[in-house]
């Protein structure tokens, strides 16, 4: 049976029901919150739950559980509603099918337009999405770039987009927890150019076309497909909308690009999705290549130095937050002669904290958790306890490698940014971007129509 | 002039959800028949002070119910309390005989 805080009832039946569980036992705790309780209150939160507790383990599981937007059934392909466009919005508006904004009615001409730009069969099965575990098809994914706006062209992306997400190591069923993380995604290879994205000034902007209509997609995919909803299964604190594709600027950065790190072909279409729960302040630096190297991992230890410790050392073993760098500021510290193997070494050894820190956001987890006790349950690496001395510095992350740097935004500006990440919660996933067969007459003829 | 109509399809399909076992649903555990020598697993799946609760609601369970025997139930092999559930979390609760398992979360 589970114990859960007050108002985490209905996601908790849900996100069961989906996992084939379709009657549980569960008992809510009072409010506020148990995190915010101490020892004698949550002892007194126990003792008024105590019997509800036993009597449910000793009677059967229930399963009462009601849902906003509810599915459509039939087959997929069906009309399910007709009107005029602010009808039709009010429908999807009305059966929480959307993020709020307007969509694009999706009719049967809009999505076989979009099918055309793929060579993959209609009901093929790309992924499972929990919590509500629907199939992603080729259909629903086609149906869902129609309502957010893409062009039929971007099908290949959002078919990649989708594996990537349904991999296991994504860890999609974690988008509703309350940190209230958003999927960041990163695009490399010709396929960037090709469909029209920002790789350069205010690549986070939502301005161009494909950079925010492909990260529209992800959203309503993960509201139609995955289920979330918020207050049900989306438990998300505060939330934050969706960024707009990150397009590394290839042509002007001086290293290989990010998807060669990742182990790729350079050329490679790929695409990367990874949780951030924000990014960072766009920071200043300036001088030779150490100079702002120094700027970027004072930068770096500050961002994840606090409370982003917690996920390093809690949340899977493997971070891996993105520094963004501006071509000018990847050209000039690779001029001073650092690779981007280099630039990682840098920032790990001197993105630090304090011991002393480090175990004051641990203990706050978790009551006698210290830097010491998560070397000895193997959560980190032995370079975290070397010594008692509380005023050493220890990483912020586990090894240099973790380190992902993207090269991307305004050419000649000198600023960067970091996007922490929260390890086996929306995990990095890279995934080719495969186009069919015939995509370069398609693109000839995209031009052709545009 | 009227405004264009749309005849437009669902972006959520099929009614039908895919649970881990295709189509299958996972039957509930029965109910303890007796609360006489049973063996209850604490499952502490890492959010903050779910782990003091759990203690605390054991010494409540205990105390109130003599004949019940709380011990605290790793989420997997290899694994420590607080950690993330795996997949091996079942078969562990069967080798060590737990009759059932308190789950909790917290904020």
């Amino acid at each position: 049976m589970g114990i859960v805080c007050k108002g985490f009832g209905t996601s908790t039946r849900l996100v069961a029901r989906a996992e084939g569980l379709a009657h549980i036992r569960m008992v809510e705790l009072p409010p506020p919150n148990i995190a915010v309780q101490n020892p004698e209150e949550l002892r007194e939160c126990a003792e008024k739950v105590v019997d509800e507790v036993i009597a449910a383990l000793s009677k059967p599981a229930d399963g009462a559980v009601v849902e906003s937007g509810r599915s459509a059934t039939g087959h997929p392909e069906s009309i399910i509603f007709s009107g005029d466009l602010e009808a039709v919005n009010e429908h999807f508006l009305n059966n929480v099918w959307c993020d709020g904004l307007p969509v694009i009615p999706p009719t049967v001409a809009k999505v076989e337009a979009m099918l055309r730009y793929t060579d993959r069969k209609r009901d093929e099965v790309i992924g499972i999405l929990a919590p509500r575990r629907l199939a992603a098809t080729v259909w629903k994914i086609a149906v869902n770039g129609v309502m957010a706006g893409c062009r039929p062209e971007y099908m290949p992306v959002l078919i990649a987009l989708i594996e990537a997400i349904a991999d296991e190591r994504f860890g999609v069923q974690q988008v509703g927890s309350t940190v209230g993380w958003t999927p960041l995604i990163i695009l490399n290879g010709p396929i960037a150019k090709e469909l029209g994205f920002n790789s350069g000034q205010g690549v986070l902007r939502p301005q161009a076309q494909a950079n925010i209509t492909v990260s529209r997609f992800l959203r309503l995919a993960l509201v139609n497909i995955a289920g979330y909803r918020v207050g049900e299964t989306d438990m998300a604190t505060f939330g934050r909308n969706y960024y707009p594709v990150i397009a590394e600027a290839e042509d002007t950065s001086p290293w290989p690009p990010f998807s060669v790190d990742r182990g790729f072909a350079s050329g490679e279409n790929v695409i990367t999705v990874q949780s951030a729960d924000s990014t960072s302040h766009s920071f200043l630096s300036e001088g030779h290549g150490e100079d702002h190297l120094r700027v970027i991992a004072h930068e770096f230890g500050r961002e994840l130095g606090g409370q982003m410790f917690v996920p390093m050392e809690h949340f899977g073993g493997e971070v891996t937050p993105i520094i963004g760098l501006t071509p000018l500021i990847a050209g000039i510290i690779a001029r001073n002669g650092y690779s981007k193997d280099d630039v990682r070494r840098y920032v790990f050894e001197h993105a630090t904290v304090s011991a002393r820190e480090a175990d004051v956001n641990l203990n706050r987890h978790q009551l006698g958790l210290n830097l010491r006790e998560s070397v000895r349950l193997g959560r980190l690496p032995a370079v975290f306890a070397q010594s008692d001395d509380p005023d050493r510095r220890v990483p912020v992350v586990h090894r240099p490698e973790e380190i992902n740097i993207v090269v991307t935004g305004s050419p000649d500006r000198n600023r960067s940014f970091i996007a922490a990440q929260f390890g086996h919660q929306g995990f990095r996933v890279s995934k080719a971007v495969k186009s069919p067969a015939n995509w370069a007459s398609l693109l000839k003829q995209k031009d052709l129509v545009n | 002039m009227s405004e264009p109509h749309y005849e437009v399809v669902s972006p959520i399909g099929e009614a039908e959800t895919t649970t881990r076992q295709g189509k299958e649903k996972i039957p509930s555990a029965p109910p303890l028949a007796d609360l006489k020598r049973k063996k209850i697993g604490l499952l502490w799946t890492v959010f903050t002070n779910g782990d003091i609760l759990l203690e605390a609601l054991a010494d409540w369970i205990t105390k109130r119910h003599p004949g019940i025997t709380c011990v605290k139930l790793m989420p997997g092999r290899n694994l420590n309390w607080g950690d993330y559930p795996d997949l091996s979390l079942p078969e562990l609760a069967r080798e060590m005989g737990i009759d059932a398992v308190i789950v909790t979360a917290g904020g």
